[in-house]
Formats: structure tokens, sequence, C-alpha cells
């Protein structure tokens, strides 16, 4: 899931070489934090939060199909 | 701050030894000795030497450092490579196909798995999500045209059914002379809606509420549309 994470983050941001992803495990949950640089955090989050909501639901689907669930969260 | 503890017969041997152990060369460890040992001798025992290793900052492995990356050499890469990923981390047989005409780009998503982007209600959540990360990472690339993403037309059958609803709207409309307004939308639904009643005769188009609650109103065509309905940016022609 983390590259999946870096691949799609990197295609949306002008530093892609600030892209960190960290994978934890919560109560069974995937926690996916993701960090970026600052100036990159809109592009990341979109307006109304659209790309954030797309990249969470690619990740659920894709999550779901390995029978788990898991949570982005875009840390500051 | 945490710190570990490593020892050796002196201090070198101890630092070879938390290095191994940490994975890091011993010229990027900071450590503190907390005894620096002795041999012993005249009567009295060799003493181990010990250091304590900070770890702050130092993640576990692989947590979070950057992997070896290179960017893909143009957009039509990024796009292939952007599909093979979701297709890898899910397990299915899927790849994109890119036309390239003169009025859209069209990445069309192959593959016996290809449901998968239905999403889990069948309502295409899934590809809609994909078209709008790739349009946003490799979209500008094609302006003027725009990246629309296809999987077995289910878009395209979405939009003539979008169109079918906005026409049953305007009917309803003119039959009675009240507005209807649809159900909320994203900009590229609203367009196909305002798009498919451009030229319908006695009706107007025009869109309400804001973000993700937005909807397009279909109104008799001598209604004005409310001052802050159209203000922003979404002029009925988009």
């Amino acid at each position: 899931m983390r590259e999946l994470v870096s691949t799609l983050v990197r295609g949306l941001v002008r530093e892609p070489g600030r892209v960190r992803v960290h994978e934890r495990t919560v109560r069974g949950r995937l926690v996916i934090e993701l960090t970026v640089h600052p100036d990159d955090r809109g592009r990341v989050i979109g307006r109304d939060g659209r790309t954030a909501k797309a990249l969470r639901t690619v990740l659920g689907a894709v999550a779901r199909k390995h029978g788990h669930s898991c949570q982005l969260e875009i840390i500051d | 701050m945490k710190d570990r503890v490593f020892s050796g017969p002196d201090v070198p041997t101890a630092l070879a030894e938390a290095a191994a152990a940490l994975g890091q060369p011993e010229t990027e460890l900071r450590y503190v000795v907390l005894d620096a040992g002795s041999v012993g001798g005249r009567g009295l025992q060799p003493t181990p030497a010990r250091v304590a290793v900070l770890l702050e900052d130092q993640p576990p492995a692989g947590a979070d450092r950057p992997e070896p990356w290179s960017p893909p050499p143009d957009a039509r890469a990024g796009i292939r490579g952007t599909v093979r990923a979701v297709a890898e981390a899910a397990g299915i047989d899927v790849s994109a196909e890119i036309a390239e005409g003169e009025e859209r780009v069209v990445v069309h998503l192959r593959g016996p798995d290809h449901a998968f982007f239905f999403g889990r209600e069948g309502r295409g959540d899934v590809l809609r999500a994909t078209e709008h990360l790739l349009q946003r990472s490799y979209g500008a690339e094609f302006l003027p045209r725009p990246l629309r993403v296809e999987c077995e037309g289910f878009q395209e059958r979405r939009d003539r059914a979008l169109a079918e609803e906005a026409r049953d709207l305007a009917r309803a409309v003119l039959a009675d002379g009240q507005a209807r307004t649809t159900e909320p939308l994203n900009a590229y639904e609203r367009r196909v809606v305002h798009v498919a009643l451009n030229h319908e005769p006695g009706v107007t188009t025009y869109s309400v509420g804001e973000g993700a609650a937005r909807r397009v109103t279909v109104a008799p065509a001598e209604e004005k549309p409310p001052l802050v309905a159209e203000a922003g940016e979404d002029p009925p022609s988009t």
C-alpha cells in the first residue's frame, strides 16, 4: 500500500522527493500517514477536499479487495 | 528521547556492535559513553565498556524513508504507471490504454477485473476517483483537450442517463412551470446537464449550492437565477 500511495501522491505534487509514507496498524486497521512538502498540502487535499477524498476512495477499494480497511492521514 | 545500551570489551567494539544491530554506519551514531571499561589486572576485575546510543529521529529500517524513485518520462507513462500501481496493490488484472483524439484524451481501463473500478455500490466511485487523480496529476499535459477515464463504457452510459434525466426534468418544468433541481452532482456531471439542455427551448439551467452539495436547477426560461448561485466558478456553460 505504501508504494501505491507514493505513486499516486508523487504525481500530484511539485516536490515528489519530499513525499513520505508511513504505515502502522491500529486495532487491526491500517493507518497510512502521509507527509508532503508544506506547499504541496493543498494539492494533496484539493478544492473542498476532493483530491484527498479521491485518494481515500481508491485506497479504500484496494484495502477492501484484501478484506481490510485503511485510513489515510495527511500529516501537518 | 530513547536510547539503547550496548557493551563490549572497549568503546570501539561496543560501537561496532551498536552499528551492526541498528543497521547504521558507526559515524552516524549519536551516543554517550556510560563506562569506558577497564582491562582489569592487579587484582581488579575487568569491566565492560558501555555506550548509550540515542535513537531519536531514527525510524525503524524502511519505515518512512524515501524509496528509490525516478519520475515517469511523460504523462502517458505516468498514467500507465499509476494504473499499474493500483492494479498491483489490489491484485487485479487491469491495464490502461490511452486513446488520443482531437476533442479529448480517453484512458480506457481494460482487463478481466475492470469491475473493481465500479466500486462497492456499482456507481463508479473508484472510476471517478481514479479519473480525478489522473486529471490532477497529468491532465494539464493534454490541455486544451480534457482527460477522461473510461471503463467498459460506464461513464458514457452514465452521461447518457444523466442527460436523459435532465430532459425529463425539462419536460416536467415545461408542463407545470415549476423549477426542478437535480441531486448533488460533481462539476463534470453538472456540465453534462447544462449541455444537454443548452438548446432546449423554454428552460434555463443554473447551478446552486456549495461544494459537494452543488446541484443544477432546471427552471422556466424567463426565471432569473439567484444572484448567489452563479456568481462564482460554475457558469451555465460548464
